[in-house]
């Protein structure tokens, strides 16, 4: 039975991968410029952008290591998911329209470039692409080794690749995710993204189903033994306790709307008036995803409490033990697919912009001018930073783990503090200025840089990614207001009053 | 300056201040009596929280207002979001009834794990101890409701017809002006 649930989650995962080939092989004919590479050609419909934008928002952490913090934290990270839904609403109120409209204005092909036209400042684009091509070295890192570990322990379950290396799946897993995005650019990670986020989406929907039929009584006996083993962990702040929760909800409710590879996509849609469609299909797709997350958590943590399942080697063995124990082999399959596409529909939305960074944005910053023949160039160099980036997964993993993590620290939280004030409330307050934005990201920079690299830890839990955030947002407006009133271009300035 | 007249920003910059006044002092406050959280006693991966009472002892009611605030912070900046000619009292009322909804969460969240803490009742709301449910449910319940104001009022105060043409109008007269505003590929 072991043998054949192996096989059946192979073919599961081998169909993916070939379509995600398929789409880089048919998006490939669609890619003539630069522009369809970066914002194809801002032509998406609006289902396609809102799969797009929600499925690049969970990444690998959501379907692994989500369930593996509830089972080793309890409630604690309900926070970081709960808070999603007005995440999204601050990026829709205060993002969607007017980056759509300074990109079309101005031809934007990046985030940096909407930052350069808003502020007029090759400053802060080149800060904002720094931003964006450090926090993607490391994300980018961190999610080439999971799905290398992903696809090793998959692999390992049939005979024939029992000693599959690691080395050898990171190379895998890393041509598969290059070929498309190399091949198609954003178009192939937009229309893989599509695929990924219904898989996701169904991989939701039924794990929650599965989890609350694995103890009579469903979630709420699995809450109840929870709770009777340790009432903390299942009361609303689980064992992590309030402050970290609060600090979780700060970065992952404001932080969500200054993710670049998330926002990058509301650059895209044919229409502004899509966002009306768009957004909601976001919050959706994203709940339904999201259920994965808290039902495996909860049933793990309760069911090994129970007894009814040997303790887990690590917190984030929680979603692969849950998937062997309790699901039919097919939906083991379905639920692995959508993990792989969890992953990867991140990691090509990080390539895209990363790719950016490094031929278009820092260029343009420079020498006042991107390279030349760039679809040549962002072909080139989407190989370079997946390389770079597969060097870095493998090297931390045999080396030197505290090297992905500096760099992992460059993520989620250095996103939210440097690109919230600059553009979520850049593009809607025109006192707003270029000192300001700088003085906002070297802030967010340098701030979760040292706390990161001399490890400090602050008093009561307080998050250094809050710290980090309200001190640029606070910084940006404050050095604004000091500032002499800034003058904006005819164009922009036309955009902010609309 | 009249309230009227008054740029966002002022308020906002307002709520941040009071942001870091309330992060200083939860930051002051003498430490629990017990640690935060500790290994389970039984499973090896696992955390178990610690007291309850003593966790919230000190920072209990300067957590409650910094996340309050935290809530009304999220409201000004999707204030922010809507251009000032928009923000007609329809738009407040939403956005009122919006944060009375936000706080009424955060307290059954907050009021609800006191209570527990004090009486060690718990009742049990779709699946969860109610206020662990509070959290499942109604912050996504609250988050839902910006969503539900945007679908209702896009046409009225995030995208009026009247500015899809003026946007429409911006991009004629730049391509007139010889800056195509579609792209020009390679």
């Amino acid at each position: 039975m072991e043998a054949i649930r192996s096989e059946i989650i192979i073919g599961f995962v081998a169909a993916y991968l070939a379509f995600c080939v398929g789409v880089g092989l048919w998006s490939m004919r669609r890619t003539h410029s630069a522009s369809d590479f970066f914002v194809a050609g801002r032509s998406l419909g609006a289902f396609v952008v809102a799969m797009a934008i929600f499925s690049s928002t969970l990444s690998g952490f959501g379907f692994v290591g989500g369930p593996g913090l509830v089972y080793a934290t309890g409630v604690s990270s309900f926070w970081m998911v709960a808070v999603s839904a007005i995440g999204y609403a601050v990026g829709f109120w205060l993002v969607a329209k007017r980056i759509r409209m300074v990109t079309e204005v101005r031809r934007c092909l990046s985030l940096p470039d909407v930052v350069a036209a808003r502020y007029n400042s090759e400053g802060a684009r080149f800060l904002t692409a720094l931003t964006i091509l450090l926090g993607v070295m490391g994300y980018l890192a961190t999610q080439i080794l999971a799905l290398a570990l992903v696809m090793q322990s998959i692999l390992q379950g049939i005979e024939a690749f029992a000693d599959v290396g690691l080395v050898s799946c990171v190379l895998f897993a890393t041509a598969i995710l290059v070929f498309y995005s190399v091949t198609g650019g954003i178009i192939a990670s937009v229309y893989t993204d599509l695929v990924q986020g219904a898989v996701m989406i169904v991989a939701g929907l039924l794990i929650v189903i599965v989890a609350a039929s694995v103890l009579d009584g469903g979630i709420g006996q699995a809450s109840a033994v929870v709770l009777a083993d340790n009432s903390e962990a299942m009361m609303p702040f689980g064992t992590a306790g309030i402050i970290a929760c609060l600090g979780w909800f700060f970065i992952f409710g404001f932080g969500l709307a200054g993710q670049p590879h998330l926002i990058t996509k509301m650059m895209m849609n044919r229409r502004i008036s899509d966002n009306r469609k768009i957004y909601p299909m976001s919050v959706f797709g994203y709940i339904m995803a999201a259920l994965l997350w808290i039902s495996v958590g909860v049933v793990m943590r309760a069911v090994v409490l129970d007894g009814g399942h040997d303790p887990l080697s690590a917190p984030d063995a929680a979603a692969p033990a849950f998937l062997s124990a309790f699901t039919h082999p097919l939906l083991a399959g379905v639920v692995f697919a959508a993990l792989l596409a969890a992953i990867m529909s991140t990691s090509d939305a990080f390539l895209n912009i990363g790719t950016a960074a490094v031929i278009h944005d820092i260029p343009n910053a420079i020498r006042g001018r991107s390279l030349g023949r760039e679809l040549l160039w962002a072909r080139v160099f989407t190989v370079v930073i997946a390389a770079v980036a597969a060097g870095f997964a493998l090297f931390s993993f045999y080396e030197n783990e505290r090297l992905v993590a500096l760099l992992g620290a460059f993520g989620w939280s250095t996103f939210a503090a440097a690109i919230v004030p600059v553009v979520v409330i850049g593009l809607n307050w025109k006192r707003g200025t270029a000192m300001g934005a700088v003085v906002a990201v070297l802030a967010s920079l340098l701030i979760n840089f040292c706390i990161e690299i001399f490890s400090i830890s602050l008093p009561k839990g307080i998050n250094g990614g809050y710290l980090a955030m309200l001190t640029s947002i606070t910084l940006f407006i404050v050095v604004s207001l000091v500032g002499k009133r800034p003058k904006h271009a005819p164009d922009i300035a036309r955009i902010m009053e609309i | 300056m009249s309230a009227r007249g008054m740029p966002l920003v002022i308020p906002i910059l307002l709520v941040l201040a009071l942001l870091w006044v309330l992060l200083v002092l939860v930051a002051v406050q003498p430490d629990p009596s017990v640690p935060n959280s500790l290994p389970h006693p039984d499973v090896d991966g696992m955390m178990a929280g610690s007291d309850g009472l003593a966790r919230l002892a000190d920072i209990g009611w300067p957590a409650f207002s910094l996340q309050a605030a935290t809530l009304i912070l999220v409201l000004l900046m999707i204030a922010l979001g809507v251009s000032r000619r928009y923000r007609t009292l329809p738009f407040w009322l939403g956005l009122a009834a919006t944060a009375i909804l936000f706080l009424f969460v955060w307290a059954r969240i907050f009021l609800g794990h006191r209570h527990f803490l004090s009486t060690g009742e718990v009742e049990f709301l779709l699946g969860f101890p109610a206020p662990t449910a509070w959290v499942a449910y109604g912050i996504w319940a609250s988050g839902l409701a910006l969503l539900a104001l945007y679908v209702v009022g896009f046409r009225k105060f995030i995208y009026t017809h009247e500015d899809e043409a003026e946007f429409d109008r911006l991009v004629e007269n730049l391509k007139g002006e010889g800056r195509p505003a579609l792209p020009d590929g390679e």
